[in-house]
C-alpha cells in the first residue's frame, strides 16, 4: 500500500529542482563559483588521481591498439578488396546425388506423424553472416558475425530474443578475439518485446496441407515468384526462424518445396553443426550473383540448414567469389 | 524499508545508470534500456511497461522513463550515426550499415527490418519503382518491414 505522505516527503528530498529558479545561490554554490572562476584547484579524489596517473598508460594502449588495427584491418582503410579466407568452405557433396522432388516427398511421408504435434512459437539457431559497413568516407568493410539466436514469442506479438555472439572474423581470415567488441559466448542481446512490438512475418499458424503451405509462404513471406527457389528458400528460412513446426507442417513444407523447380542435388554433405545431410543447390533465375544451398537431414529429411553463396557481381563487396555470405542452422 | 522507498531507490539507481559517462552512453542500446526496465520491474513488482522505455506503477501515479536520449545512440546493433538494413526481422541476420546520408542499394539481401541510428532525419525503404514502403525516424527502427525494399535513402 502506498503511503502518500512518505512518498511526497521522499520525492521532495530526492528532487533537486525544488529550488525556485530566481532564488539566490547558496553559500556552497558561491564557493564553488569562486573556485571555478579563480582556477583554484579542487581537492582531487583518489579516484581522479588514479585516472590521471593512468593516462600515459592509456595513451600507450591507444597507440598500440592503433598499430594493431592497422595490421589487422587493412581493408578498413581505403576499402581495398580483400579475399575472405576465413569463411567456411563452400559445401561440396559426395556420393550419389538424389533427385530433390523424390527425396523430399519420401521425407514428407515420414515426417507427417512426427513430434511435435502442434507448432511452437519458438526457434533456436546458429547463424553466420558477412556484414558490410559502407562508411562515410566511401570505404567498405566486411566482417563476419556468428551468432546463436533464440526467439520465443506469443500470439499477441510479445516475446523475447536472446543473442549470444561468436568471434567475428575479418576479411583476411584472422580471428580477432582481441579486437572483438564482445567476447565469444557473451550474451549481446537479451530483449523483451511488449505486445505488438515483435517483428513476426508468419504470425498466422502454419498450415498442414502442401498447397496451403505454398500459398502461406507466398502471401506472408512476400515471395514475388513462387518458381524462384532462392526466393522460396528465403521465406522458408524466415518461417523456421519464427516457428518450430509440427511434424505435419514440416511435411507440408517439404511437399510444397517438391513443386518448386530449380533444386539440384550436390550429394551428401556435413552441415556447419556437423550433422549428416543431403545438399541441394538453388539458383535464382533472375539473380546470378548468389545461389542458395538447402541441407536436409540425410535420414529424416528434416530441414537442417541453409546457406547463401556469393558468386560475383557486387562491386561493393570486398571479397572474392565464391564466398559463403551467410548460413543458418536450426537446432 | 517501505515499498515506496525501495521504488525511489530503484529510480535513483536507474537515473544514475542513465547519467553514466559518455563512453558508457555510447554503448547503451535499447537492449540495455530493456534490461533496466526489467530490473525496475523485478525490484518493484506491480509496474506495467507502457512503452519501450517507460514503466508505470499505481495506475500512472509513478512513471519511470529510462534514457530519453536514445535518439542519438545506437539502435540495437546499428551503430550510432548509421542506417542499417537487416535480412531478418527484429534487427537480426545479415546487416548492411550505411554511414552517410545517400541512396544505397540493398539488393544483396531481402530486407526484413531497418534501423535508423542517426541523430536526425528520416530513412525510407523503397522498392525498385521508388515507392516508399517504410519510413523510420531518427533513433527508431522497424522490426518487420514489408518485403520488396531494394534501396534505402535518408533525408
Amino acid at each position: 500500500m502506498f503511503d502518500e505522505e512518505e512518498l511526497e516527503r521522499q520525492l521532495r528530498r530526492a528532487d533537486p529542482a525544488t529550488t525556485p529558479s530566481n532564488a539566490p545561490p547558496s553559500v556552497r554554490a558561491e564557493a564553488d563559483l569562486r573556485r571555478i572562476t579563480t582556477g583554484a584547484a579542487a581537492k582531487k579524489s583518489p579516484q581522479r588521481r588514479h585516472r590521471w596517473l593512468a593516462l600515459p598508460a592509456l595513451g600507450a594502449l591507444l597507440v598500440l591498439a592503433f598499430f594493431l588495427v592497422q595490421q589487422v584491418l587493412p581493408s578498413n582503410v581505403g576499402g581495398n578488396p580483400t579475399a575472405i579466407a576465413a569463411t567456411p568452405p563452400v559445401l561440396t557433396g559426395t556420393g550419389t546425388p538424389r533427385e530433390f522432388a523424390v527425396f523430399v516427398k519420401e521425407a514428407a511421408a515420414k515426417l507427417r506423424d512426427q513430434e511435435p504435434e502442434t507448432p511452437i512459437r519458438e526457434a533456436s539457431y546458429e547463424s553466420w553472416n558477412v556484414n558490410t559497413d559502407f562508411n562515410a568516407d566511401g570505404s567498405t568493410f566486411s566482417y563476419v558475425s556468428p551468432q546463436e539466436v533464440t526467439t520465443t514469442w506469443r500470439a499477441d506479438l510479445s516475446g523475447e530474443i536472446t543473442v549470444v555472439t561468436g568471434t567475428p572474423y575479418l576479411p583476411e581470415g584472422s580471428i580477432t578475439p582481441d579486437t572483438a567488441p564482445t567476447p565469444a559466448g557473451a550474451i549481446v542481446r537479451e530483449e523483451r518485446f511488449i505486445a505488438g512490438e515483435m517483428g513476426i512475418v508468419f504470425a498466422a499458424e502454419p498450415p498442414t496441407d502442401a498447397a496451403a503451405m505454398s500459398a502461406y509462404l507466398t502471401e506472408y513471406g512476400g515471395i514475388e515468384d513462387p518458381n524462384d527457389p532462392a526466393q522460396v528458400l528465403e521465406a522458408v528460412g524466415q518461417l523456421l526462424s519464427e516457428w518450430t513446426l509440427s511434424g505435419a507442417e514440416h511435411s507440408a513444407l517439404l511437399e510444397s518445396l517438391a513443386e518448386v523447380p530449380g533444386f539440384e542435388s550436390i550429394g551428401s554433405v556435413t552441415d556447419r553443426l556437423g550433422r549428416a545431410g543431403l545438399g541441394f543447390s538453388a539458383q535464382s533465375p533472375t539473380d546470378p550473383r548468389f545461389h542458395s544451398i538447402l541441407v536436409l537431414d540425410a535420414t529424416t529429411g528434416e530441414i537442417l540448414s541453409m546457406e547463401k553463396v556469393y558468386l560475383g557481381g557486387v562491386p561493393e563487396f570486398s571479397f572474392d567469389p565464391p564466398t559463403v555470405t551467410s548460413y543458418i542452422a536450426w537446432k | 524499508m517501505s515499498k515506496i522507498a525501495a521504488l525511489i531507490g530503484t529510480i535513483a539507481l536507474l537515473m544514475a545508470l542513465t547519467a553514466a559517462p559518455a563512453q558508457a552512453a555510447q554503448t547503451a542500446t535499447r537492449q540495455a534500456v530493456q534490461q533496466q526496465i526489467n530490473a525496475a520491474l523485478t525490484a518493484t513488482p506491480g509496474g506495467e511497461q507502457t512503452s519501450a522505455n517507460t514503466v508505470e506503477w499505481n495506475d500512472g501515479d509513478i512513471i519511470l522513463t529510462v534514457a530519453s536520449n536514445l535518439s542519438t545512440q545506437a539502435v540495437g546493433s546499428c551503430a550510432t550515426g548509421y542506417v542499417c538494413a537487416y535480412s531478418s526481422t527484429n534487427l537480426l541476420g545479415t546487416k548492411l550499415s550505411f554511414g552517410s546520408c545517400a541512396t544505397y542499394s540493398t539488393s544483396t539481401i531481402t530486407v526484413r527490418s531497418v534501423a535508423n541510428a542517426r541523430s536526425s532525419g528520416t530513412v525510407r525503404g523503397k522498392n525498385n519503382a521508388g515507392t516508399t514502403l517504410v519510413t523510420v525516424t531518427a533513433g527508431n527502427h522497424d522490426n518487420s518491414t514489408p518485403t520488396g525494399i531494394t534501396q534505402v535513402t535518408c533525408s
